[in-house]
């Protein structure tokens, strides 16, 4: 309980978008917005603390991923949440077992963004978008685009695989991570 | 109750929170502005220029990468498009940089008292750049941005340049950025960024009898087998396979032609840097902003920046996963850039507005002109 609450203090006071409890994050708080504040710790090592991202954290360690955070380089992560592995079945528990680790590292840089992009900046995007979706760059060579579905963002990536935006975001040093609920990559 | 006494503690931490920036950075090169501004640079403000390669000890690559991907590279930076000739050509986008003495104004910020408002050298949206942005609602003074902003630093001064066709355009400039608007640093086109190695992998000869990995002769158990999960872009005309932490290119039947080592498998931290693969210079920017240090310290592959131990080789960490994406000055900007993405400390000095759009990838912040979608600077983070 402690941790939780622990997690829930860093990421209210961190967060710009919703501080309200199990209320989904607003991303769209318009002018009185203010960037999401990085914590100083690295970000793997906030997603340790942060609740239902323990999968995710702990395959950014075992692929070396987290090298990354370490210095000036930025980054977001669409953070699949520990439900979204789960979802995978087998398939999913032998990603994360550790036996075929250029297999994981391969997944998260499909979930990984350039740069720090926070909910409200997606939702802002895509707000003044004449399509009413955005795209973005993965550090895998592809793309992800992120729509508004039933008053959430959604993403999905090239091969079809669909995620929500859900959640306070988790930052760290320059990066920052946005919980989704699926994991944007076929198995 | 819990919850609610929570947030009215981030809310007092939102409203008290501060800023760091970063230190470190030696920025080179004879960055954007150099000629014809009026105030000082800072030292070590001068050319990028390329780094001495680590080992290059034979092994190299068998062939090259499909076009598509060669003509991509990590974070390309190239002056304007122009004709071949001399070096260091006159810089058309720099031959004027007139640094003017006022802080910038953020869109989202209130706008100035009369006396202290900047002077506008562009148009606003929606007069004679195109139609209006909805960020802005078309009045460039009291537009207001919805990304995550912050409020501005005030040790910004609005360095002017001439941009193509006689628009002049201005670029937010302090001590820890070092502006680009003219020429190539770097030739990211001459790099061979996943070079496909020939023969059996090393070590797999010995561990496999032969190089006879099992299961190369049917499908994929996993999607992760196939070289879809791994690269977007690849050589289609062979096969590939993956076992052991190499994506493996099979001949006929089974027999293994050519690897290419994946990273987390082959090159996973730990593991000794195969003396056969080629490695390539990065640009000295990289060394300062990556942390990268002397040219043995480090290696390249595949869009990701490995750093190892000088002496033996282990690679010791990961320490930059890059895009591959390309950017040329006076170009447009390429797809998948539509969100605001400037890291968190420096968007209290680039922030979207009417005049200027800013977007990061692999360590630079580009300047995009909303209307045209060019790139006009690139900007190197020094902090």
């Amino acid at each position: 309980m402690t941790h939780l609450t622990g997690a829930l203090l860093v990421s209210c006071a961190l967060a710009l978008t919703g501080c309200s409890g199990d209320q989904p994050a607003d991303d769209s708080s318009g002018a009185a917005s203010a960037a999401v504040a990085p914590a100083s710790e690295s970000l793997p090592d906030a997603l340790d603390d942060a609740d239902g991202l323990q999968t995710v954290a702990e395959a950014l360690k075992s692929t070396g991923i987290e090298g990354i955070f370490k210095d000036k380089g930025s980054y977001t992560l669409l953070a699949p949440d520990d439900d979204a592995f789960a979802a995978l079945g087998d398939a999913g528990k032998q990603l994360v077992s550790g036996q075929d680790q250029a297999a994981l590292a391969a997944l998260l840089k499909a979930h990984m963004l350039t740069g720090y992009v926070t909910p409200q900046d997606i939702g802002a995007a895509i707000d003044a978008s004449d399509s009413g979706q955005v795209t973005m760059a993965t550090l895998a060579g592809g793309e992800v685009t992120f729509t508004r579905a039933d008053g959430a963002i959604e993403v999905s990536s090239g091969d079809g695989s669909q995620a929500r935006l859900e959640g306070d975001p988790v930052t760290g040093g320059q990066s920052i991570a946005i919980p989704v609920n699926g994991v944007l990559k076929k198995t | 109750m819990r919850t609610i006494l929570i947030c009215a503690a981030a809310t007092l931490a939102l409203s008290a929170g501060s800023i760091s920036a970063q230190p470190g950075g030696n920025g080179r090169g004879d960055g954007g502005g150099k000629k014809g501004e009026r105030q000082g640079q800072q030292a070590g403000d001068k050319g990028g220029g390329q780094k001495g390669g680590g080992d290059n000890r034979g092994g190299g690559p068998r062939n090259q990468l499909p076009p598509q991907r060669q003509a991509q590279g990590p974070a390309k930076l190239q002056g304007p498009a122009r004709p071949q000739g001399p070096s260091r050509p006159e810089a058309p986008l720099q031959r004027q940089a007139q640094e003017i003495a006022r802080p910038q104004r953020p869109a989202n910020q209130p706008g100035p008292s009369k006396q202290a408002k900047p002077e506008r050298r562009v148009e606003a949206p929606g007069e004679q750049r195109g139609k209006p942005d909805k960020r802005w609602n078309g009045d460039a003074d009291r537009a207001v941005p919805a990304v995550a902003a912050r409020p501005l630093r005030g040790d910004i001064r609005r360095v002017r340049y001439d941009g193509p066709n006689g628009r002049e355009f201005f670029v937010p400039r302090n001590d820890r950025v070092r502006i680009v608007t003219d020429r190539r640093d770097y030739d990211w086109g001459a790099l061979h960024r996943r070079a496909d190695y020939t023969g059996c992998p090393p070590g797999l000869a010995r561990k496999y009898n032969g190089c006879t990995p099992p299961g190369l002769d049917r499908a994929p158990q996993r999607a992760w087998g196939a070289p879809d999960w791994y690269f977007g872009d690849y050589d289609r005309s062979y096969r590939y396979r993956y076992s052991d932490g190499y994506m493996l290119r099979l001949g006929s039947g089974t027999q293994v032609l050519g690897f290419i080592p994946l990273l987390a498998g082959a090159l996973s931290v730990g593991q000794a840097w195969p003396a056969t693969y080629q490695s390539v210079p990065l640009p000295d920017y990289y060394d300062s902003y990556y942390g990268l240090g002397p040219a043995d310290s480090y290696r390249y592959y595949d869009d990701t920046i490995y750093r190892v131990n000088p002496g033996n080789s282990t690679i010791e960490s990961v320490a930059a996963l890059l895009t591959g994406n390309q950017f040329d000055i006076g170009q447009p900007m390429p797809a998948g850039y539509d969100v605001y993405n400037v890291p968190y400390d420096y968007r209290d000095q680039y922030v979207d507005g009417p005049d200027a759009e800013y977007r990061y990838s692999d360590g630079y912040i580009y300047q995009v002109d909303p209307t045209t979608r060019l790139i006009q600077a690139a900007i190197e983070l020094l902090a």
